[in-house]
């Protein structure tokens, strides 16, 4: 397994949508290991297979307490949204440094090929619906700061950018 | 070439003075260019030995910020400051070794910078703006400096306790 590096803000593939999974094979499960361990490095609490330069639409997500509690899903759809909201205070890896509070649906059920392959419906609920969600937006090349107003957004990008002058 | 680990705050070696560079060896060169890669992955604009692990007076940097505009990457050997300005500049520091932390630091608006290059030979070269902030950084790493011990005690404390939390999450996976 390897911590892949991600793709920096700018570049078209966080704005581009990812092609479906036709099946779950070796070469998956292997992208699936490494968005894990990649995603336990930061650490953070999901990750999409875009933020890594890979165009399909894998996505991991842990909001567990202790970690190791990844779930794995391979072309996720939300099926059902809970009227309820949450609100949360997300951010990206892609975007060093920066975060803003969107509000998402509370709940959601969401279909998934899991590690097995096998279609799967599951409910999640809180961070780890937000979690989800969040990482179905970047599948779709859409990005946090996509639901912000125009300004805010552009603020927000150049604040990351500053922010990069790190030595 | 290859990605080097990155120390994160605290560590010891972060402390320390880095040693004088007496030769320039093919380690080192090497060391130079994993050095450039490495800031260039973080990203970040400047990187010094010490963050590595590195206890030698290595530091590299590239400020250039314009997508457009050629890279310039440097290496600087046994860097000094051999002239300051009066005049001050405050710049929100940020540190590949303090993940996600930010403050803003005073230092010299322009510094003189004399150090040696992989060829052996003496340079000097003015800096100013974020070139000037950035150098300075970087020599205060080979010195066992770190951007936060400027700041106030309590702000240090609680930056540091965040990366000590920070590390055992790391270290737990």
């Amino acid at each position: 397994m390897t911590i892949r590096r991600f793709v920096p803000y700018g570049d078209r593939r966080l704005r581009s949508p990812a092609e479906p999974v036709a099946a779950v094979t070796e070469t998956i499960r292997m992208i699936w290991d490494d968005m894990v361990e990649t995603m336990d490095a930061m650490p953070g609490y999901g990750l999409a297979a875009p933020q890594i330069g890979i165009m399909l639409r894998l996505a991991v997500v842990d909001c567990s307490d202790r970690r190791g509690q990844a779930v794995r899903m391979a072309n996720p759809e939300v099926l059902h949204a809970s009227v309820q909201m949450r609100r949360h205070e997300e951010a990206s890896p892609n975007l060093p440094g920066v975060s803003a509070v969107i509000e998402r649906p509370r709940a959601v059920t969401v279909r998934f090929l899991n590690e097995a392959g096998m279609v799967e419906d599951r409910d999640f609920v809180g961070l780890w619906a937000t979690s989800v969600q969040h990482q179905i937006d970047h599948l779709d090349g859409r990005m946090f700061i996509d639901r912000l107003s125009p300004l805010r957004r552009k603020m927000l990008i150049a604040r990351s950018e500053k922010l990069s002058n790190r030595g | 070439m290859t990605l080097r680990p990155i120390l994160i705050h605290p560590d010891p070696r972060l402390k320390k003075c880095a040693e004088p560079v007496t030769q320039v060896t093919a380690e080192l060169r090497a060391a130079a260019d994993d050095m450039l890669k490495t800031m260039y992955d973080a990203p970040g604009i400047g990187l010094a030995g010490p963050q590595i692990g590195l206890m030698s007076r290595i530091i590299v940097m590239d400020c250039v910020k314009d997508k457009e505009a050629a890279p310039r990457p440097m290496v600087l050997l046994n860097p000094e400051v051999i002239w300051a300005s009066e005049e001050q500049n405050t710049y929100e520091e940020g540190c590949l070794s303090i993940p996600d932390q930010y403050a803003e630091v005073t230092r010299p608006a322009e510094v003189a910078v004399r150090w040696m290059d992989l060829d052996g030979a003496t340079r000097e070269e003015h800096f100013d703006g974020l070139w000037a902030t950035c150098v300075q950084h970087e020599i205060d790493h080979l010195n066992g400096r770190l951007f936060i011990d400027y700041l106030t005690p309590l702000k240090r404390q609680l930056i540091t306790r965040k990366m000590e939390k920070l590390k055992r999450e790391r270290a737990r996976l």
